[in-house]
């Protein structure tokens, strides 16, 4: 089943010309990388995609949320129950428990933490951890934590911005472990934006971003 | 908006030093400002019920003001003493309606001495907790404050001593003897130790047996505005007219009280400025982790209740702690007495002042983190 499909986008930072991007659909229990070195757009389909950042062209469709188009508001359920974050740098609610800051998550979703949280806190390794600080833990702990994190509200597709960066080999590895063993488990899908070589081996399909097109394709195939 | 506001509260826990310091700064400002407002309650009340009865005050030529502290509120030296045959003309004349004559003696560890008729006993409507009301020269009836102060029981005998404050020069060949001990009334007589005139004039012996001032009803308002002109024109005195000398006296006060209303108004903005500053830092401070809220769907309203609840908690807090402050303790400011457990209408507008405050102020730091771009604010993490 199809999660989420991009077809002819683009976006457009102001006073630049527009960046568009391949066309992608992403299936449900995959994992879709966004491949290509720094600066190539990847983190900006990224963020299209999880509805921070208007199309200039094109549509997009997150399956049983809506479908946005240029100049059509991205619905908050796009972000509330669409997508998951995970961000390249973890980072928490400083001060807040590991507890709270899986909370605070669910507040901002506007959703109930559910046994499926708990649950993969607990094959992750960190249900002991619940009450310490979460800014406190190690950061290859952080990193799986923020993967938790990202579940809440069991969104459709989680969205990961380098999340293996900061990590070294094992911690990187165990992180695309999680991400995969999540997409086979729930039926979701992650759409992974990554230079990393590390990750290629859990990337179902990659998209290449190296060739950044500042012309509409479809224009050109004209 | 329960919710976000109780995240907001966690949030602000996080910050508890820093959030305690700012609510004793507000504290500090609201505190000033409902001090003052009781101080100038309190005050209007004495000046009324302090002055009820008195038209006229016949004293030793000088300063009026000074003859209205000393003789009504015993906070200044009197202006001198006035020739009590002169006085006794006076206290006679058909125009008026009571006359009240006092004597000052000494001071007992700074609590006066003063001598007076039963007249005064009845004026003040003194109420006897213990004993009863001096009849002959050296008893006294001492006032709640003054008894308490000094440790004062039905039995005790002092002597007065020469000066003001200190304790040089003791009468101790003419002991008073404590023979009851008044009511809590919250006036002036609760700080005095009150003889027969008699007792003050032996004392004294060899000095003539003049009164200090004395405290005139006139039998109408005419008279009390007739009478000074003629008092003065005689030459051995001077009648004070407490309404006149009131008036002066409240300009004064009111200079004092708008000074110090200014400096708490003061202080409270400056808590205000930190608190926005405070949340204005931490808006920048945590960009990324804001932004991620907004990503995870976070809605404005839910980030302005986030963002107001540490605003009213820390303005709540302080304001929690200046009423309390008043709420729980009587501030004695002698002559004057601001009971606790007392709510004016001050209070609640400085509760819903502060609130409203806190409304509008947090709009700030939210509108601040609203326009920060998430992608961006992310993409810095």
């Amino acid at each position: 089943m199809i999660l989420l499909q991009s077809t002819n986008c683009s976006h457009r930072y102001p006073g630049q010309s527009p960046i568009y991007w391949p066309d992608y659909a992403l299936e449900s229990g995959t994992v879709l990388g966004f491949r290509g070195p720094s600066g190539c757009g990847k983190s900006t389909a990224l963020h299209t995609a999880g509805g921070l950042l208007p199309l200039h062209t094109g549509s997009l469709q997150l399956t049983n949320i809506a479908a946005v188009q240029p100049g059509v508001r991205v619905p908050n359920a796009w972000r509330q129950k669409g997508v998951g974050w995970i961000p390249q740098r973890p980072f928490f609610w400083p001060g807040f428990t590991v507890r709270r800051n899986l909370e605070l998550a669910a507040w901002a979703k506007q959703t109930q933490l559910d046994s499926r949280v708990w649950e993969l806190l607990e094959r992750l390794g960190l249900a002991e951890y619940r009450d310490r600080r979460a800014d406190r833990l190690s950061l290859g702990q952080q990193q799986r934590l923020s993967t938790v994190r990202a579940t809440v509200g069991n969104p459709q597709v989680l969205l990961a911005d380098e999340p293996t960066a900061s990590l070294d080999d094992s911690q990187s590895l165990e992180v695309m472990t999680v991400l995969r063993n999540w997409c086979e488990t729930s039926g979701g899908g992650v759409l992974l934006a990554s230079h990393d070589a590390r990750t290629l081996p859990f990337q179902t399909i990659g998209i290449d971003f190296t060739k950044i097109l500042t012309v509409n394709p479809q224009q050109n195939a004209q | 908006m329960l919710s976000s506001l109780l995240w907001g509260l966690r949030n602000l826990w996080t910050r508890r030093g820093q959030a305690m310091a700012q609510a004793v700064l507000v504290a500090v400002g609201m505190g000033a400002a409902m001090g003052v407002a009781r101080l100038e309650q309190a005050s209007d009340k004495a000046l009324v019920d302090e002055l009820e009865g008195v038209d006229l005050i016949l004293a030793a030529v000088g300063s009026p003001t000074q003859a209205l502290l000393a003789s009504v509120f015993h906070l200044d030296d009197p202006t001198g003493n006035v020739d009590s045959a002169w006085a006794n003309q006076w206290m006679q004349h058909p125009a008026v309606a009571r006359a009240l004559p006092l004597a000052y003696g000494d001071r007992v560890s700074g609590i006066r001495i003063l001598g007076c008729t039963p007249d005064f006993y009845a004026w003040k409507q003194v109420a006897l907790e213990q004993g009863r009301l001096p009849s002959q020269p050296f008893e006294v009836l001492a006032g709640a404050r003054a008894a308490q102060q000094l440790n004062l029981k039905i039995g005790s005998v002092f002597h007065g001593s020469h000066g003001t404050e200190g304790d040089a020069g003791d009468h101790e060949h003419h002991p008073y003897t404590v023979v009851g001990i008044g009511n809590a009334r919250g006036q002036v007589v609760d700080g005095l130790l009150m003889t027969p005139l008699a007792s003050v004039w032996a004392v004294h012996e060899d000095a003539p047996a003049d009164y200090t001032a004395v405290l005139l009803q006139t039998k109408s308002p005419m008279a009390a505005l007739f009478l000074p002109r003629s008092i003065r024109s005689s030459g051995m005195g001077m009648a004070v007219s407490p309404p006149l000398e009131v008036n002066r006296l409240r300009t004064l006060l009111d200079q004092g009280s708008q000074l110090f209303s200014i400096m708490s108004a003061l202080i409270t903005v400056v808590a205000l400025v930190a608190i926005v500053l405070m949340w204005w830092n931490f808006s920048e401070e945590r960009r990324a982790e804001l932004a991620l809220l907004r990503a995870n769907g976070a809605t404005a309203g839910q980030l302005y209740g986030f963002i107001l609840a540490p605003f009213a908690g820390v303005l709540l807090v302080g304001w929690g702690i200046a009423w309390m402050a008043q709420f729980v303790w009587t501030l004695p400011f002698w002559p004057l007495e601001i009971p606790g457990g007392q709510w004016i209408p001050l209070d609640g507008y400085m509760l819903v002042a502060g609130l409203l405050s806190a409304a509008l102020l947090a709009l700030v730091p939210t509108y601040q983190m609203l326009r920060t771009p998430i992608h961006t604010a992310l993409l810095d993490a």
